[in-house]
């Protein structure tokens, strides 16, 4: 995986994760968020990734910070999903980004860090309905990862 | 049939952490956007279903 990442911290559970963006338009909070999902005993999470607003803590998902550093983020990113299952090597992570465009982005993160992430994890794209082995340049709709 | 789904607080599911720690960095499991997120990708995946090599990962654990 890319060494360019930033430095991320943790909460005690293991299941958040928040780092700051820096660029242009400063620094810009951001957090990952693994949410335990037991669908009929089913359990798996789901990875969350948004912006956190200082003013009213909450997260938002669909503003665009535009601090040019996109990679280094999918990397950060990618890092907490490693660190996570390290964490709860039985998880599932489901990931989906909130529109096409950040799905992509997302496909783009995966392919980017694909080297690094195969030696640990597993992963999946969706296409058509259709879960396959991950490849770059193809454009899923969403991904699955687990531990090797 | 009735299908049940438990979108958890993630206590019951507490891990270490090894990495970097800070207590500032709060759980949102419960935040309505990440509670939306976990709805809709539950959705998703009842839909969709998982990868069989996910299925078989699952079954690994029982």
């Amino acid at each position: 995986m890319s060494k360019d990442y930033y430095p991320y911290f943790g909460n005690a559970s293991g299941m958040a994760f928040e780092f700051e963006s820096e660029g242009r338009n400063g620094k810009i909070r951001k957090q990952v968020q693994y949410t335990l999902i037991d669908d009929n005993g089913v359990v798996y999470f789901n990875l969350g990734f948004g912006d956190l607003n200082e003013q009213t803590g909450d997260i938002d998902d669909l503003s665009i910070s535009d601090n040019q550093d996109r990679e280094k983020i999918l990397a950060t990113v990618a890092a907490t999903v490693l660190e996570f299952t390290s964490y709860f090597p039985k998880a599932i992570v489901y990931a989906k980004g909130s529109t096409s465009a950040r799905t992509r982005l997302y496909r783009m993160g995966i392919a980017k860090n694909l080297e690094k992430i195969n030696k640990t994890l597993r992963v999946f794209g969706r296409l058509n309905s259709q879960w396959h082995e991950f490849e770059k340049d193809t454009n899923y709709e969403a991904f699955m990862v687990f531990r090797r | 049939m009735e299908i049940k789904m438990k979108i958890n607080s993630n206590s019951a599911y507490s891990g270490k952490v090894r990495g970097t720690f800070s207590d500032k960095v709060k759980d949102r499991s419960n935040d309505p956007y990440f509670v939306k997120k976990a709805i809709d990708a539950a959705e998703d995946i009842r839909k969709h279903g998982f990868p069989k090599e996910a299925l078989e990962f699952l079954k690994g654990l029982k």
